[in-house]
């Protein structure tokens, strides 16, 4: 009898462990995705929370970019979401179209301070009149240079698109085959080229009433050769260059680290983490925004940096808006938090942050935002420009051109057929 | 007797559950989710065939499935051929044997891990320790993961090297082979070379028919090694069908296309086992087949 109640038991245990219990009452779970120095600030932020509610345990979980959003789609899939998430401001048509993917932040303004951000802000995290998600800064992507790399080669940052192109043959020349003046992976490659066809023709690249790309056939054409220019005329390497290194983090490959790829066209807000991978004393540097003469828009890709959420499951919306209002508005937040979410958008934070001296101009995440905020940028970035299917083609295209599988002309053309079949699909 | 059944059940059960939950419900799920437009948030949306028919269609499709089939047919001979010489010389008496044995197979216990597979990348970039190494000789570097042929190859490597698994059921098949038979041949006059390909090999067909099997059904469903060391590149040179349906379902967010392309893959490793078992009565020898019991 002995063995029957041990196998029962075993039998039970087993069954038990997949029933998984949460284990306090009083447990918050927050994901969120960053490099190392936002995983650093995000939980000192946690601590100080912590400290001042100690009735209030906070479980993190974060990760790189990189599969992020597939973890959290199968945690959502499964109402497994964590309490507080950090989203993104094209997840809003995946996950929320209707306003009710995640909880309505406003029902908690007693406890999250809403007023410390402007209304339009708050706008991009709303989803049929639900607040979803409350953006923490906002971003562009600019130009930054190696400062030494630069230096070597004895040039100073290109101020237009002619000098960026210039400088591509004088790298070359004068520091060698490996030295290039920027390097662009797919999504740079795309939000530059982007931003080159605004200034040029005034329109975005994708035309939403019409589902269909926005470009006519000499225009697609023409972006694709930008890129071929750029890669001729040695200022950026070519995929198959960059794919020689293996599928890792561009600021964790050697030639960047080293300095031999000179320039980044990147989020501001991401700016410190390629930054901070310069052997020293390599540093970067904000470069000028290239204008075409007579642009009336800059094209950037302005957005968002990241937004908070709260999951449509949590249990405990009221000490999770409290977490959220705790990093963004209280000093302890805040200023664990530094600059390592960018420059915050509440008011609260950034008064005091720039009183303390910790915004100041020498940070390259502020003096982006400086420069972003002083561009001309009406001409928004449609939510599909980065339709994963979208990218992916994109990339698939450029490949094949770079492995002389297909010519400019054929990529021009395959990609308006397919492009316009994927934003068929997405936009119905 | 009725009560010594439960009790059994009841000690499998842990393994009984998790078939159930973890294998059998998700299999089934796949199937059903297949005939669905499916996207994880809204609800499943069923659309008959049109999955299956959109393959036809489907250019990637194609291209995966070719290069999943280049991988396999790469990687199968190479690596039993590996296991089987590496075997046979484990099978000498020599000084220090169960060392080398040991070392080896760590290679597979290290298993397809992503850390192994970080390392790979590390070893076949440009600026990797391959090409450092081919450097002291003079040799320019190679870009191993940047040319579609040469990134195929070290991904190929990869499973290769893995082949301790392998090679230890072929020297314990091996050890099997009655010495009588190679002392027989011996006094025949017959060579090394003849013993290994008129005794040994033969007598071994069917433990090389289950490694066959075995690592075919693994190498079809490869993931880790490409997914980390080229993700798939350059120009799809390494897109294993894995990560198509990986990327389907999980970056795409279409499950039901995702789960459809599981099961075709599914369909693939099943007929091509199949026509193994169907060839192996031309040269697999069981020792029960001539004179019987």
């Amino acid at each position: 009898m002995k063995i029957k109640t041990i196998a029962l038991l075993v039998g039970m245990a087993s069954i038990g462990s997949m029933i998984s219990v949460n284990a306090s009452a009083d447990e918050l779970r927050m994901s969120w995705w960053g490099g190392n120095s936002r995983h650093k600030a995000t939980n000192a932020a946690v601590d100080e929370f912590e400290k001042a509610n100690p009735s209030i345990e906070v479980k993190t979980e974060y990760t790189g970019w990189g599969g992020h959003l597939q973890r959290l789609t199968t945690q959502i899939a499964g109402n497994t979401e964590p309490d507080v998430m950090q989203t993104n401001w094209n997840w809003m048509p995946i996950f929320s179209a209707k306003g009710n993917g995640f909880k309505d932040l406003r029902e908690y303004a007693d406890v999250l301070d809403l007023t410390q951000f402007d209304e339009s802000a708050l706008a991009a995290g709303t989803n049929n009149g639900k607040l979803n998600a409350i953006p923490i800064s906002m971003a562009a992507r600019v130009f930054y240079f190696n400062k030494d790399t630069w230096a070597k080669v004895g040039l100073r940052f290109p101020t237009n698109w002619d000098e960026i192109m210039a400088a591509g043959p004088i790298f070359k020349e004068k520091l060698g085959d490996n030295y290039f003046p920027l390097i662009l992976e797919t999504n740079d490659l795309l939000g530059m080229a982007r931003s080159y066809m605004v200034q040029k023709y005034g329109i975005g690249m994708i035309d939403e009433a019409g589902e269909k790309l926005a470009y006519s056939d000499a225009q697609i054409l023409e972006f694709f050769k930008l890129y071929t220019n750029m890669v001729d005329n040695h200022v950026i390497p070519s995929t198959k260059y960059i794919a020689s290194f293996g599928a890792a983090n561009m600021y964790e490959h050697k030639p960047w680290i080293d300095g031999e790829w000179g320039g980044i066209y990147m989020w501001n807000s991401a700016v410190n983490k390629y930054n901070n991978n310069l052997k020293p004393p390599m540093s970067l540097g904000l470069g000028f925004y290239p204008q075409l003469p007579g642009a009336t828009d800059a094209g950037l890709f302005y957005k968002p940096a990241q937004m908070f959420s709260i999951g449509k499951n949590s249990d405990k919306p009221r000490e999770a808006a409290m977490l959220i209002n705790f990093i963004l508005n209280e000093p302890a937040g805040y200023k664990a938090m530094g600059l390592a979410r960018g420059v915050p958008l509440s008011l609260a934070a950034r008064r005091a942050l720039a009183l303390d001296g910790t915004i100041s101009d020498t940070d390259l995440s502020v003096a982006g935002l400086a420069q972003i905020n002083d561009l001309p940028k009406n001409i928004k970035v449609s939510p599909y420009f980065e339709n994963p299917k979208l990218v992916s083609l994109f990339k698939g295209l450029i490949e094949k051109m770079d492995q002389g599988q297909m010519t400019v002309e054929e990529v021009a053309k395959d990609y308006k057929k397919q492009a316009n079949r994927i934003l068929r699909k997405a936009i119905k | 007797m009725y009560e010594n059944r439960r009790l059994g059940l009841a000690y499998i059960s842990p393994y009984i559950i998790g078939l159930l939950v973890f294998t059998a419900f998700p299999f089934l799920a796949s199937l059903v989710i297949s005939f669905t437009d499916y996207d994880l948030i809204n609800a499943p949306e069923y659309i008959g065939l049109d999955n299956y028919r959109n393959m036809i269609s489907d250019d990637t499709f194609y291209k995966s499935m070719s290069v999943t089939f280049a991988y396999v047919f790469l990687t199968i001979p190479l690596k039993l051929a590996f296991a089987l010489f590496i075997a046979f010389v484990l099978n000498f008496k020599l000084r220090g044997i169960k060392f080398f044995r040991t070392a080896y197979y760590i290679p597979s216990i290290l298993g397809s891990s992503v850390a192994i597979a970080v390392l790979w990348r590390a070893i076949f970039s440009l600026d990797g320790l391959l090409n450092n190494f081919l450097g002291v000789f003079g040799v320019e570097a190679i870009s191993w993961l940047g040319e579609p042929v040469f990134a195929m190859f070290s991904v190929t490597l990869l499973r290769v090297w893995q082949f301790g698994s392998a090679m230890v059921i072929f020297l314990a098949a091996l050890q099997s082979v009655p010495q009588s038979q190679y002392e027989a041949a011996m006094i025949d006059g017959a060579s090394k070379w003849q013993m290994f390909t008129k005794i040994t090999v033969p007598l071994i067909t069917p433990v090389i028919f289950f490694n066959f099997i075995m690592q075919t059904t693994q190498a079809f469903q490869e993931f880790t090694a490409p997914f980390v060391i080229t993700g798939g590149g350059p120009a799809e040179s390494t897109y294993l069908f894995s990560l198509y349906i990986y990327d389907t379902a999980f970056k795409y967010f279409d499950l039901g296309y995702g789960s459809a392309l599981a099961w075709v893959l599914f369909l693939a490793v099943a007929v091509f086992t199949a026509i193994s078992f169907k060839s192996s009565k031309y040269w697999v020898f069981y020792s029960g087949d001539k004179g019987g019991k």
